[in-house]
């Protein structure tokens, strides 16, 4: 790169780092020839060959062709964070569960003993909800509905006649743990589109059973394998794993797990500490980092060898915040998070929170789904808190170069462990080095061996070096 | 000190989206062909 020497009595905007100029962070990504410069409000970066880094820092080019589309990269990044509306919705129809996960983000004893909705309340929820829905979108779309739970399927006729009657505005999806998905409900859910998502934890039932079991302690393993095998090329499949301290060792056999079994897409989420049976199962943070890693170089490999991907769908999600922040599919790695903007949740009682991990803290519920319009609970001070969290209210996060990349989640475990949800993530320094491996991915050329396939459908590419 | 020109060269990729052309999902449920709403 040929250095242009800025004139240093000139106007500062056309230098970094001083004045009206453009800041720049310089970040070590792990890579032997490349270096992040990143201008954090815009999530906008250059991977720079190490030996010219400066020279793009100090020159002015950098500065004048980062002015040049300043405006268009931070109206990207504006409207994803604070442009959209809601338009999916996690629906309890039960607070009971069939099984006793260690991590579960709803109170054990209301999974054990708790409510359930009748099928007549579940119609009229989804009555309710499609009306603030068709009010608020735009003509045409269709939000999402998910089933989730505890268990959705033990309140089975009350999901079945709710996506039977709503089945063309809504597009239905349901998370369970299929303990009692048979053969008669997945004919009904495949006949009627809706997505299934089911969780899995381990490659092995001696590793899956550590952590989801039934509440005499016995191991489901095997039945959610069978599934897992029935509907592998159901397009409407996906896969959850949650990463705790009893299963992070295992997650590069995991994904060779999910890979031979021809899953396409699959959650490894960290364990959030919104409860604490959560709490006591976080994985050490370096750890972490450490076999996630090792779970993506091998999702890496077997599609190198295969030409079939395995799309992790997190860590494909931090990707496409890196080269596009719009296009992102999940809403936990960006701040505001979705909670109560892009989404809510609905509990068996009808309570509104803004998210599922907010169902079993009070102080965050809006009020009820079958009391108050839609539109109020949305706006309520107990929504605020959450959908006005910023990362630029946060130490460190104010300061971090990655800051957009991570939007320091999760604010319903930040306030668990805290007490207040100005503080960083908890899992602050595995984001950070995901991040770092995000960019040592576009640095190696693989960025579209991670994500699915067709990312770039529909969008338009900004053009800035 | 004369430094040697680099063979590689600088990466940036930055795409945005058209409006309710992208998709959004749940972290805990991943839906493959939801909608994004602006």
């Amino acid at each position: 790169m040929a250095t242009k020497t800025p004139n240093l009595e000139g106007p500062s905007l056309a230098m970094v780092n001083a004045g009206a100029g453009p800041h720049f962070d310089v970040l070590e990504v792990g890579h032997p020839d490349y270096v992040a410069l990143i201008n954090a409000d815009t999530a906008f970066w250059v991977l720079s060959p190490r030996e010219e880094a400066l020279d793009y820092l100090l020159g002015g080019e950098l500065p004048e062709v980062f002015r040049e589309k300043e405006a268009r990269l931070a109206s990207d990044l504006h409207n994803v964070r604070f442009g959209l509306l809601p338009s999916a919705v996690y629906f309890n129809p039960t607070e009971r569960c069939n099984l006793d996960c260690g991590y579960c983000y709803l109170p054990r004893e209301a999974r054990r003993t708790g409510r359930d909705m009748e099928p007549a309340k579940v119609l009229e929820g989804l009555s309710v909800l499609s009306e603030f829905f068709k009010k608020k979108l735009p003509e045409g779309a269709r939000p999402q509905l998910v089933f989730h739970g505890s268990e959705p399927l033990l309140a089975k006729d009350a999901v079945f006649q709710g996506i039977a009657q709503y089945g063309d505005y809504f597009r239905f999806g349901v998370q369970t743990n299929a303990v009692l998905l048979d053969k008669n409900a997945r004919d009904f859910l495949v006949a009627h589109g809706a997505g299934i998502g089911i969780s899995l934890d381990g490659p092995t039932a001696e590793i899956a059973d550590r952590s989801r079991h039934t509440w005499g302690g016995r191991g489901v393993f095997a039945g959610t394998v069978k599934v897992l095998e029935e509907l592998h090329d159901y397009p409407g499949l996906n896969v959850i794993t949650t990463v705790t301290k009893e299963n992070v060792r295992h997650l590069p056999e995991l994904v060779e797990f999910f890979h031979e079994r021809g899953t396409a897409n699959v959650l490894l989420n960290p364990v959030r500490g919104t409860q604490s049976g959560g709490r006591s199962l976080m994985p050490d943070q370096e750890e972490l980092a450490h076999f996630f890693f090792r779970a993506l170089d091998r999702s890496y490999e077997l599609y190198e060898q295969t030409g079939r991907k395995l799309v992790v769908g997190n860590f494909a999600n931090l990707l496409l915040g890196l080269v596009a922040p719009g296009a992102r599919r999940l809403m936990c790695d960006i701040s505001p998070c979705g909670g109560g903007r892009c989404f809510f949740a609905v509990g068996a009682a009808g309570e509104v929170a803004p998210c599922s991990e907010f169902l079993g803290l009070p102080e965050f519920h809006g009020g009820n789904l079958f009391e108050t319009p839609v539109a109020e609970l949305l706006a309520t001070p107990a929504f605020k808190r959450v959908t006005t969290r910023v990362v630029e209210q946060l130490d460190p996060c104010k300061q971090c170069a990655v800051r957009h990349f991570c939007g320091a989640p999760c604010p319903a475990e930040v306030y668990a462990i805290n007490g207040r949800l100005e503080a960083p993530a908890p899992n602050c320094d595995f984001y950070a080095s995901q991040a770092r491996y995000a960019f040592r991915v576009i640095a190696q050329g693989r960025l579209d061996a991670f994500l699915w396939d067709g990312w770039k459908d529909g969008l338009e590419e900004i053009l800035v070096m | 000190m004369q430094k040697e020109p680099s063979c590689k060269k600088a990466i940036s990729i930055r795409y945005t989206c058209a409006p309710n052309g992208d998709q959004v999902g749940l972290s805990h449920y991943l839906m493959a062909d939801a909608k994004k709403a602006k």
